[in-house]
């Protein structure tokens, strides 16, 4: 059986894997154009550019590179990244450009510290 | 190989527990510490106040995507600890109390402990209801979570 599993899989960043990820998503979308005329029933739609972002939740670790380099990045560092991998196994990911658009850290009874990450791509998304 | 966690963990409880003297800030007077529970019959009113650790049920979780960092598993170990007091007279309420105190106070503080978990909770106390006179036994529970690397095992 070919379907994927947690187990397999990580999140990097030009080029360094973040440790302690818990929960990653990636979301692409497609923007739409309203074209329908009056006097129809169904909207009609033109599409438009694709986009695409991705979310990422560690455990809160202050001494891994990669997490480190996040939240420099956003808080004194330059938030552009040239190479986003979201890894669905071993080898094949899907990478692009982004930009860390948020970073948040939370503290919670109960629960490890954890760092939630967005991105949003500012170029195509490649599967390879 | 290095022990296992839980053995660590466990080493740590009885350790943490073992200090519980009256010189080291504590109420208590522990004068015996066994992972062998036999019933407080079977324990010398000299060895007492006694403590019984024992770890109990535990739950895994993966913890982490992948298999970096280390700590891709997660453990929820519960250890429970029962406590015998006797007092002759009137002072059994003062010993349980206090022994009450002084055992959370030396697990969820103990250094060794913290060191190899990421969180200690007291969770609960059970006691025997005041069924036997002059003693009293207790069991407290604590819920113990901590991160493990999959290739090594908890």
């Amino acid at each position: 059986m070919a379907v994927l599993k947690p187990t397999a899989g990580k999140f990097s960043v030009e080029g360094s894997a973040m440790s302690h990820v818990v929960d990653m998503t990636l979301s692409i979308d497609i923007g739409t154009g309203d074209i329908t005329p009056i006097g129809v029933s169904w909207n009609q739609v033109l599409e438009l550019q694709k986009g695409w972002s991705i979310a990422v939740v560690c455990n809160y670790d202050p001494t891994s590179s990669g997490q480190a380099a996040a939240v420099t990045g956003f808080t004194t560092g330059d938030a552009t990244f040239t190479s986003i991998n979201f890894y669905e196994d071993a080898s094949t990911s899907l990478a692009g450009s982004a930009i860390l658009t948020s970073a948040t850290i939370t503290k919670s009874v109960g629960s490890p510290d954890k760092l939630n990450l967005s991105y949003t791509g500012n170029a195509a998304l490649a599967r390879s | 190989m290095a022990d296992s966690i839980r053995q660590q963990i466990m080493d740590a409880v009885i350790t943490s527990l073992q200090s519980i003297k009256k010189s080291g800030g504590y109420s208590s007077e522990v004068k015996y510490v066994s992972e062998s529970y036999q019933g407080y019959e079977a324990v010398a009113k000299s060895k007492l106040p006694a403590c019984f650790p024992i770890d109990t049920e535990e739950r895994k979780s993966y913890e982490a995507i992948g298999e970096i960092g280390g700590n891709n598993m997660r453990g929820e170990l519960t250890v429970v600890v029962t406590s015998v007091v006797f007092h002759p007279q009137d002072k059994t309420r003062a010993l349980r109390t206090n022994l009450l105190r002084d055992v959370e106070k030396a697990i969820v503080n103990g250094a060794t402990l913290i060191g190899l978990t990421h969180e200690i909770e007291a969770q609960a106390v059970t006691t025997d209801g005041g069924q036997i006179p002059n003693f009293s036994i207790f069991d407290q529970e604590f819920l113990i979570t901590y991160f493990y690397d999959s290739a090594n095992g908890g």
